[in-house]
C-alpha cells in the first residue's frame, strides 16, 4: 500500500490529479497543468510569524453576530462595529498570529464624517428625507486584517486573431481577412496583493476601498491600536490565496492580451498561467466603518483610513427614479419631434 | 486604307441620315441653302406633328428657307410644289416662310377654313417669343380650326362645369358632393380647374384624348388638372393644361400615381380622389412658392407617426441611460477582479512570441451603384419638366397615364 499524498493546485488551491495522457499534474478546477517534478516536496503553506501574546490587548465577542474584535485595554468597545449589538470582553489575545506590518490611520473621524456628507452630495435619487432623517449610528476606526501575497505569474497563451484589410478594385469592394495563431509567453511580478482576512466585513466592501499604499506601512507595534479597534483574522491563508491568485491570473491574462492590440480581433484560445508563490504576510490596514440608520434600516459605508476613498450603497427613491425617467423620456421625445417638424417645415 | 474607307462610309451614312430627317420631318429649316434644323431641336414638335397626322389625319408642315425666291410668286410656287410632293393625309397644311414673304397652302376638304385664317396663322408664328413657340402656336391653331368643324369627340359634353363627373358611378352621392366641395375650394384658391373624371367606356378613344377632350370641350379654364379613371382599361390618367402643366411635371404625376394606385386597385376610390386633391394642392403650392417638384427637386416626405416613433425610441434610450447613470451613482461598491494595482514595475517580460498566419481569405462584393429605386411606373424624365402634346381642340396638354 502506497501512501496517498495530495497536492494542492498553486493557482486555485484545488486538489491536483495526475493526467496520464499528458503525463502532467492537472487541476480539475482551473485546468492548470504542472510538471510533476515541482511536487517532489509538498508546498509549505504555513505562515512564518510569531504568536501573539500580549496582555495589553483584550478580545471582545459579539453575542449577536459572533464577530470578534480586539482593542487595547484602554479602549472600551461597547458595541459591535458590524451589527451594532453589544459586545462582551472574552479574554486576552493568545494563540493567534501577530501582524508583520501595519498602515496607521492617516485620516480621523471628522474626515470620515466629512467624506460621508460629501458622498451624499449630487445623488439625485437619494430620498429627500435621507439627509435630515438619517443618523450616523456608529462610526468606528478598525484595523482590518489582510493576507498580502507576492507572486510571479508565468504564462503561455494562445490567441486566435484576425486582421482585416479593405480596398476597392474596379467595381468591387474587397475585404481580406487574415487569420493568425498568436502565441505569447512571459512572466509578470505582483507584490502585496491584499485579501481581506476577516469574514465580518464583506469582500466587496474591502476590495472597493483598495488600493492601500504599502510604502507607508510600518513594522507592527501595539501602540498603533490605541483608540481603534482591531479585527482578528478568521479566513485561512489557503482560502485567501485563491482570491489573490485569481486576481493575479486575470490581470496576467489581460496584460498578455494587451500585447496583441495590432489585431482587429483577438480571442484567447488556450492559456496556462502558473503562479510562482512569493512571500505571504499578515498585515493590518485602517478602515473607517460607518453605520447609518434610516427608517429602521442600517446602511453601511467604509472609508479607506489611509487614502480617504469612500464607498457604500445609498437607498434609491423609486418615485424619483420613475418620474425622472419619465420626464427625460417625454422631454427628449417632444424635443426631437419638434426639431424634426421644424426641419420638415423649413426644407 | 481600311480606316479611311470606314470614316468615309460613316460620313456618307451621316449625310444620308440628315437628308432623310430633313425630308421626313414636318419642320424644315434652311438658312443660305444649308439645313440647320437639326432634328433634335424640334424633335418634340415633330413627334407631336406626327401624332396629329396619325390621330386626326392632318399633315402639317412648316418650312423656313431664305434661299427661296423672295417674292410672292416664289413662296407660292414652292408651297404648291411641296404640297404636290406630300399627298396622302385627308388635310395637308404647309406654311412656307422666305426672307420677306410667307404663304399658307392647304389641300383637303377643310382647306378653305385654314386658308381664310392664313394671316392670323402667320401672326401667331411671328408674334411668338421664339421660333419654337411660334411653330407650336401655328399648328395648334390649325388643328383647332379643322377639328372644330369636323371632329366629334367621344368624351361626354356636360354643362355647368362639374368638378366631379363620375361617369362610372364609383362614388356615393355624399362622396360626390364632399369631393366637389373640396375640389371647388382648391380650384378657387389656385384659380385653376382641378377635376375628377371617371368612365366605364372610352367610346373607342384613347385615354389621353378622352381626358383632354373632356377638359377642352366643356368650357373649363385654360389652367387646370384632371384625374381620369378609366374603369374599362384599369387606367389612371392625369391631364394638365396651362399652369397645370407647368406645376405638375411628369415626375409630379408619377408621384401622385404612386400615392393613389393602391387605393384605386383596392376600390377605395373616394380615398384616392381625396389624396389626389391634397397632393395636387401640395404640388401647386410648392410650385407657386417657386419650387416646382421635379426629378431633381423631389417632394418632401410627409411628416408622419414614424417621425414621432423615432423620437420616442430615442427618448426611451436616453431615459434608460439617465436612469442607469443616476442609479449607478447610488452604489460604488463592487468586487475587484484584477490585481493591476500590484504589478511590480518593469516586471512584465515577454520571453516568447510568435504570430503565425494560418489562413487568408479575400471576398469581393460588387460596389453598390447609385440605384435609386424607381417609384410607380416611371416614365423617362429626360431633363425633367412636362412633355406636352396637342389635343384635338388644338390646345397643348401635359400628362400621361398608368395602370392600377
Amino acid at each position: 500500500m502506497s501512501e496517498l499524498k495530495e497536492f494542492k493546485c498553486p493557482n486555485c488551491g484545488g486538489i491536483l490529479e495526475f493526467d496520464a495522457k499528458t503525463q502532467k499534474m492537472k487541476c480539475p478546477y482551473c485546468d492548470g497543468t504542472f510538471d510533476p517534478d515541482l511536487f517532489n516536496d509538498e508546498i509549505d503553506f504555513t505562515v512564518d510569524g510569531e504568536q501573539w501574546n500580549d496582555s495589553d490587548l483584550v478580545i471582545y465577542t459579539c453575542n449577536s453576530c459572533g464577530g470578534t474584535i480586539m482593542a487595547d485595554k484602554d479602549t472600551a468597545a461597547s458595541s459591535c462595529p458590524y451589527c451594532g449589538n453589544p459586545v462582551v470582553m472574552t479574554g486576552n489575545v493568545s494563540g493567534i498570529y501577530k501582524p508583520k506590518k501595519i498602515i496607521p490611520f492617516k485620516l480621523d473621524k471628522k474626515e470620515a464624517k466629512d467624506r460621508y456628507r460629501k458622498f451624499l452630495k449630487g445623488k439625485t435619487l437619494l430620498p429627500s428625507a435621507f439627509k435630515s432623517e438619517a443618523t450616523i449610528d456608529e462610526i468606528k476606526g478598525i484595523y482590518v486584517p489582510y493576507w498580502n501575497f507576492d507572486g510571479r505569474a508565468s504564462a503561455r497563451m494562445w490567441f486566435d486573431a484576425t486582421r482585416r484589410r479593405h480596398w476597392i478594385e474596379g467595381d468591387y469592394n474587397c475585404t481580406e481577412i487574415s487569420y493568425y495563431k498568436v502565441f505569447r509567453a512571459g512572466s509578470i511580478g505582483f507584490m502585496d496583493v491584499p485579501v481581506d482576512a476577516s469574514s465580518k466585513i464583506g469582500d466587496e466592501m474591502t476590495q472597493s476601498i483598495e488600493p492601500f499604499d504599502v510604502r507607508d506601512s510600518k513594522g507592527f507595534n501595539e501602540n498603533y491600536l490605541a483608540g481603534y479597534l482591531a479585527d482578528k483574522y478568521d479566513v485561512s491563508v489557503e482560502e485567501s490565496r485563491k482570491i489573490a491568485n485569481s486576481r493575479i491570473a486575470n490581470s496576467t491574462a489581460s496584460m498578455f492580451a494587451s500585447t496583441t492590440s495590432m489585431y482587429d480581433s483577438c480571442i484567447p484560445s488556450s492559456s496556462s498561467i502558473y503562479i510562482n508563490q512569493g512571500k505571504q504576510e499578515y498585515v493590518m490596514y485602517p478602515i473607517w466603518l460607518l453605520n447609518v440608520k434610516y427608517r429602521d434600516k442600517i446602511y453601511s459605508f467604509a472609508m479607506n483610513g489611509q487614502t480617504g476613498k469612500f464607498v457604500g450603497t445609498l437607498p434609491t427613491d423609486k418615485g424619483k427614479l420613475i418620474s425622472i425617467a419619465l420626464g427625460v423620456f417625454l422631454a427628449v421625445t417632444v424635443a426631437l419631434t419638434a426639431i424634426q417638424y421644424v426641419v420638415y417645415m423649413v426644407r | 486604307m481600311k480606316k479611311i474607307l470606314c470614316i468615309l462610309f460613316a460620313m456618307l451614312l451621316l449625310g444620308i441620315g440628315q437628308q432623310v430627317n430633313a425630308e421626313d420631318g414636318h419642320i424644315i429649316m434652311k438658312d443660305g441653302g444649308t439645313d440647320y434644323s437639326s432634328y433634335e431641336t424640334y424633335q418634340e414638335l415633330n413627334e407631336d406633328l406626327e401624332r396629329i397626322e396619325n390621330e386626326y389625319d392632318i399633315a402639317i408642315y412648316f418650312i423656313y428657307d431664305d434661299s427661296i425666291e423672295n417674292s410672292e410668286n416664289g413662296v407660292s410656287s414652292y408651297a404648291k410644289d411641296f404640297l404636290n410632293r406630300h399627298q396622302g393625309a385627308k388635310n395637308t397644311v404647309v406654311m412656307v416662310v422666305a426672307k420677306n414673304y410667307y404663304t399658307v397652302k392647304t389641300d383637303g376638304p377643310q382647306g378653305n377654313l385654314v386658308s381664310n385664317e392664313a394671316r392670323k396663322l402667320f401672326e401667331l408664328y411671328n408674334n411668338a417669343s421664339s421660333r419654337y413657340d411660334g411653330i407650336e402656336a401655328f399648328y395648334q391653331y390649325v388643328v383647332k380650326i379643322i377639328n372644330e368643324e369636323s371632329y366629334v369627340s367621344g368624351a361626354p359634353r356636360v354643362s355647368g362645369k362639374p368638378r366631379v363627373y363620375d361617369g362610372a358611378g364609383l362614388l356615393g352621392s355624399d362622396e360626390v358632393s364632399s369631393l366637389t366641395r373640396k375640389l371647388k375650394d382648391l380650384s378657387d384658391r389656385h384659380d385653376m380647374d382641378i377635376l375628377v373624371l371617371t368612365s366605364d367606356s372610352l367610346n373607342g378613344m384613347d385615354t389621353d384624348n378622352y381626358a383632354d377632350d373632356f377638359y377642352d370641350y366643356n368650357g373649363y379654364k385654360d389652367d387646370g388638372v384632371l384625374l381620369f379613371i378609366s374603369m374599362s382599361t384599369s387606367e389612371m390618367y392625369i391631364s394638365t393644361k396651362g399652369r397645370g402643366t407647368d406645376y405638375i411635371t411628369d415626375y409630379g404625376i408619377d408621384y401622385i400615381f404612386g400615392q393613389i394606385s393602391d387605393d384605386l386597385s383596392s376600390d377605395r376610390f373616394y380615398d384616392a380622389f381625396v389624396k389626389y386633391a391634397d397632393l395636387t394642392d401640395g404640388l401647386i403650392r410648392e410650385a407657386e412658392s417657386g419650387n416646382v417638384v421635379d426629378v431633381d427637386s423631389k417632394p418632401k416626405k410627409s411628416f408622419t407617426a414614424a417621425n414621432v416613433g423615432i423620437s420616442a425610441i430615442a427618448g426611451l434610450i436616453s431615459s434608460l441611460i439617465t436612469a442607469l447613470v443616476l442609479k449607478g451613482q447610488m452604489r460604488n461598491v463592487h468586487y475587484e477582479r484584477y490585481a493591476g494595482n500590484y504589478v511590480v514595475s518593469n516586471s512584465f517580460h515577454i520571453t516568447g512570441m510568435s504570430d503565425m498566419l494560418v489562413n487568408r481569405h479575400v471576398s469581393r462584393t460588387p460596389r453598390s451603384r447609385n440605384n435609386t429605386s424607381s417609384g410607380h411606373n416611371p416614365t423617362h424624365y429626360s431633363g425633367g419638366g412636362s412633355h406636352t402634346h396637342t389635343s384635338s381642340s388644338g390646345s397643348s396638354h401635359g400628362g400621361h397615364g398608368a395602370h392600377f
